[in-house]
């Protein structure tokens, strides 16, 4: 009784939602409503633009996902330290969370257009004109803006991850002579398994939450390399192609979900003993 | 084993009422619009006020007081075709009892003057605002004339000192206050005068004036545009303190505000009508004008009665003449005698001429009636406008759709249009029609979509450079442009213009969007590039005239859309005897593009397709009083169109010699052509045109997006055409890929 009206929440905006998206996606088109299955899916599986939408958001994903996770524990690892100026690189890292999208996409633009700064920089030192935004080198240029925005948060839960670390654990390893990277690898990598996870997975929703940017940037139709899943969707919405775009919204959510667990095993395996 | 079971029990119920619940995605066959539910409706009830004004009369201004319709009417004095003159009078026609009485004097204006509007005042007078133009200098001096009720000038303001300069000059409108005082309205300026011309206020806004009105307190309103901000603003006008400040947030652009006698307060624009509320400061839609038989509304002395009933003068023209009609628009309920079965067509844009033949099929159909949904009236956003008329179209609420480039596709393959081939076999012979042109239209064999009238793409050039060619390819193009690299070419000879007329036309040589594919990355698109390189970013002075470099050589093809025999004499005249046409590179026909000027599609799931195809029939069938916008798509309406067109009417001028009547004028900064009729050889080239062409004329417009943008930094010398070609496929190739 006392868990109904959260229960009824969940069921309004998230599983009846969920079920006219299935609903959606075993039809042929809502005029006539006949089921046919999974034709759909075979459709979407067989569809040109849905195949590169897909390649292009997992190669994002997992190359943008480590380096953000990586990159933010060896930052929060530094920071941990009693280096000077600390608290001024915090603020740093940190003050990309506050500033708005629209305005980070302006600076991109303008440092990677083709007649941008960085093209004007490089042509200093002999290098012709690339045009960033529209060739292979576009997923790089992301890469960066997401590993900008996002690094910060990231790396302040890694240093609250740190900080809960027992102290006589690190004082009882130091006595005993481990080094430093003993230390960081068999204790803090341990305890900081459940943060590890946590990151990892927020690192991935925010992978998914890049096509804002790239939608600012280029478009409706970006180039090849940065035609993502969400731009797959969102066409197909503007198009009034419900049923491939259901498809494709389920067959993304499993995907999902498959990653998901597999990180939870990891997650349950490698922080086992830290749990017992 | 209990908590099992329960469990069990809750997701097998989740998901009963899940998938129950879904199904209400399907819409059974039977189903009404949520509209046509509604258990009201505004209904309208003309009265026809017979003035008896014939052709040479007109309604200058008019003012319904005490029951009295008070009518300024201006009558052309003619004789033996000659124009002498006008004569203005007033007429004092009686609403309950339908008895005119005109004045026996006439109202003692300027010649080249007319009257722009009247006030009725109280102590029995009439102030009138009179614009007397000057034809030598184009200028226009405004004045107010007092009359008694038996003619005599009581007093004249002479308002030509009043105004400003420039923009300000112009006296857009006039109001008349109760207290006597006569607030101006200029571009971007009011000015309040008492009632012997002195100047009481002036105001200077920063918008541009759009609309304005007085309450029922004479404060003034007005709705303008704000050039610097592009934006729009509702404002009042405070005389004494010579500002404006903000007032009535939330009105639709263009409304005017209007209080009724049930307390509430009522916007209207020229397409619909509101329920402004004050608190909240939006404004609740009630009806499009369109509904209620009204074609576009421009009247601001509307009357509301205590139960919103709604009565005002409505004027009309056709053909015949003027006319004017006293209207009561009522919200009614339906029942079984009044209700007729409704056709909603869903739009966000309705030409003049289908306004019309909406009215004209609503007031003679008494089995179906157009209910108009104009997505414009609902929402500000375009893109909001497209994506909700969209959904709605696709969830069966529509049941007729204008179509047009974009949405057609998209509507085929969500199978939401109807066929249309078992409709016009039923009711028509296709030798009654320009089958070539339907078979056009068709996709896979269907016919999902039909207009009642359609124009030609064509090129039109110098037949001593294109001599026998019958289509142009883009490898003609190139050699052609390098061969005249001297002239200008085109009547327009910028990057720009270039583009489109290489691509907006021929886009299907790069692009197969049946099978979607596409190949940018050949040579006959570079040879498009480099054709548009060869053009500069700017006409070349900015006296330039487009025209004359036609008259002397310079222009050596004109892509054109012909859509009437007036296009083809006048362009025929300015390129002399060196005129031919050419076509489109096409695999079939001859290369010169069907399109269709208004095309209507029924949906699939509509229950009155009926209704909806008697209506387009209605369209294809015509009248006679009809004014020919396209080519017609039924072959007798064809037919009269060329007979009405190669008549040639004459007259006779001042020294008694016959000569040609104009039908209509053409002109650019430094030439005027005047078009007096069609000639044998122009019909004949014409149809000749017509009958050959097998191609419809259609592009993507996201996919000209792409290219326009991808094109520029090669327009501005910084990328190569292989560069640009390498992206534009890699883009577009997407987007098709998507549809596939």
């Amino acid at each position: 009784m006392f868990l109904a009206p959260s229960l009824i929440g969940v069921f309004l905006f998230f599983i009846l939602p969920f079920m006219v998206v299935i609903y959606y996606s075993m039809v042929d088109n809502p005029i006539s409503a006949n089921f046919v299955w999974f034709k759909n899916f075979a459709n979407v599986a067989k569809n040109g633009a849905f195949k590169l939408a897909g390649k292009n958001t997992l190669k994002f994903s997992f190359v943008a996902m480590p380096l953000a996770v990586i990159l933010s524990l060896l930052l929060a690892a530094m920071l941990d330290r009693k280096i000077p100026f600390r608290s001024q690189f915090r603020t740093f890292f940190l003050t990309p969370m506050m500033v708005p999208v629209a305005s980070v996409v302006l600076i991109v633009q303008v440092m990677f257009h083709y007649n941008g700064a960085v093209n004007h920089f490089l042509s200093a030192f002999g290098v012709g004109k690339i045009d960033w935004i529209k060739s292979d080198y576009a997923q790089v240029v992301v890469i960066f803006l997401f590993l900008w925005k996002n690094l910060g948060y990231n790396m302040i839960l890694f240093l609250a991850g740190l900080e809960s670390i027992p102290k006589d654990l690190l004082e009882v390893a130091m006595l005993e002579n481990a080094n430093g990277w003993q230390i960081f690898w068999n204790i803090k990598i341990r305890y900081l398994s459940p943060t590890i996870l946590f990151v990892t997975i927020l690192s991935l929703i925010n992978s998914f939450k890049v096509f804002r940017e790239i939608y600012l940037l280029t478009g409706d139709y970006p180039y090849d390399s940065l035609y993502m899943l969400q731009h797959f969707m969102n066409n197909t919405f503007k198009s009034l192609d419900y049923q491939k775009l259901s498809a494709a919204a389920i067959i993304m959510s499993l995907v999902m979900i498959v990653i998901i667990g597999a990180l939870f095993l990891v997650e349950k395996y490698v922080g086992k003993d830290v749990e017992e | 084993m209990k908590n099992n079971l329960i469990k069990g029990l809750s997701i097998l119920a989740i998901v009963l009422l899940g998938v129950s619940i879904t199904a209400c995605g399907k819409t059974d066959s039977n189903s009404k619009t949520a509209e046509s539910g509604e258990p009201y409706e505004y209904r309208s009830y003309f009265e026809t006020i017979d003035l008896g004004l014939n052709e040479n009369q007109g309604l200058s201004a008019k003012e319904s007081k005490n029951g009295i319709l008070f009518a300024i009417v201006n009558d052309v004095l003619m004789e033996n075709d000659t124009y002498l003159g006008s004569e203005f009078r007033l007429h004092k026609f009686n609403e309950s009892t339908k008895e005119d009485e005109i004045s026996d004097w006439t109202i003692p204006i300027e010649e080249d003057s007319y009257i722009s509007a009247l006030k009725v005042n109280d102590d029995g007078t009439y102030s009138l605002v009179v614009n007397a133009y000057d034809p030598d200098t184009f200028e226009s001096r405004f004045q107010i004339l007092v009359l008694t009720d038996s003619g005599e000038e009581k007093n004249t303001i002479d308002l030509s000192k009043i105004g400003g300069t420039g923009d300000n000059s112009y006296l857009a409108d006039t109001f008349f206050c109760k207290d006597g005082s006569i607030i101006l309205q200029y571009d971007s300026m009011f000015v309040k005068i008492s009632s012997d011309g002195s100047v009481v206020g002036k105001v200077e806004t920063v918008e541009w004036i759009n609309t304005a009105f007085l309450d029922s307190e004479d404060n003034l309103f007005y709705g303008g545009y704000n050039m610097e901000t592009g934006k729009n603003q509702n404002s009042r006008v405070d005389f004494e303190t010579g500002k404006c400040e903000p007032a009535f947030e939330g009105l639709p652009e263009g409304a005017s505000v209007f209080g009724g006698k049930d307390g509430k307060l009522y916007a209207s624009t020229s397409e619909a009508f509101y329920l402004y509320n004050e608190e909240t400061k939006t404004s609740d839609y009630l009806f499009n004008w369109l509904n209620v038989d009204i074609s576009s509304m421009y009247d601001l002395n509307l009357e509301i009665e205590e139960d919103g009933t709604i009565h005002f003068l409505n004027e009309s023209w056709n053909e015949k003449g003027m006319k004017l009609e006293a209207v009561t628009i009522r919200k009614e309920k339906n029942t079984e005698e009044n209700k007729v079965e409704t056709v909603y067509y869903g739009c966000n844009y309705i030409d003049y001429d289908v306004k019309e033949k909406i009215i004209e099929f609503n007031k003679s159909n008494g089995k179906y009636r157009i209910n108009v949904k104009s997505y414009s009236d609902l929402f500000e956003d375009y893109e909001t406008q497209i994506s909700q008329m969209n959904l709605d179209f696709t969830d069966g609420k529509l049941d007729l759709v204008a179509i047009d480039q974009d949405n057609r596709n998209a509507y085929i393959k969500a199978d939401c249009l109807e066929d249309l081939n078992p409709y016009v076999d039923r009711d028509y012979n296709r030798s009654d029609l320009f089958d070539n042109v339907l078979k056009a239209w068709e996709t896979d064999g269907k016919l999902y979509s039909i207009s009642d009238s359609f124009g030609i793409y064509t090129i039109m050039g110098r037949k001593d450079v294109l001599k026998d060619m019958k289509h142009l390819s883009y490898s003609d193009l190139l050699s052609l442009r390098n061969q005249y690299i001297d002239k200008d070419f085109l009547s327009y000879p910028t990057k720009d213009t270039a583009l489109y007329y290489a691509l907006y036309i021929g886009l299907d040589q790069f692009v197969d969007l049946k099978n979607s594919e596409c190949n940018f990355e050949c040579e006959d698109f570079y040879n498009v590039l480099k054709f548009v390189s060869t053009f500069k970013d700017e006409i070349p002075s900015e006296d330039y005239d487009g025209w004359e470099s036609i008259q002397n050589g310079n222009v050596i093809i004109e892509p054109m859309l012909i859509d009437s025999f007036q296009a083809t004499e006048i362009y025929g005249q300015l390129f002399g005897d060196q005129v031919t046409f050419v076509g489109y590179p096409v695999s079939e026909g001859n290369g010169n593009l069907i399109y269709a000027r208004k095309a209507f599609g029924i949906s699939s799931k509509s229950n009155v397709k009926e209704g909806a195809w008697e209506f387009l029939k209605s369209l294809i069938n015509g009248t006679e009083e009809d004014y020919y916008d396209g080519f017609p798509i039924l072959k007798s309406r064809y037919n009269d169109m060329i007979e009405k067109e190669m008549t040639v009417e004459t007259y006779i001028d001042e020294n008694g010699v016959e000569q040609k009547q104009s039908k209509g004028g053409w002109g650019s900064a430094n030439i005027m052509l005047e078009y007096y009729g069609a000639t044998q050889e122009n019909v004949d080239m014409v149809t000749d045109m017509i009958s050959g062409a097998t191609n419809s004329f259609s592009f993507d417009n996201k996919i000209m997006e792409i290219i326009i943008e991808e094109v520029e930094p090669f327009m501005a010398g910084q990328k190569s055409p292989e560069e640009v070609a390498k992206i534009i496929q890699s883009r577009v190739k997407i987007y098709l890929a998507e549809t596939k």
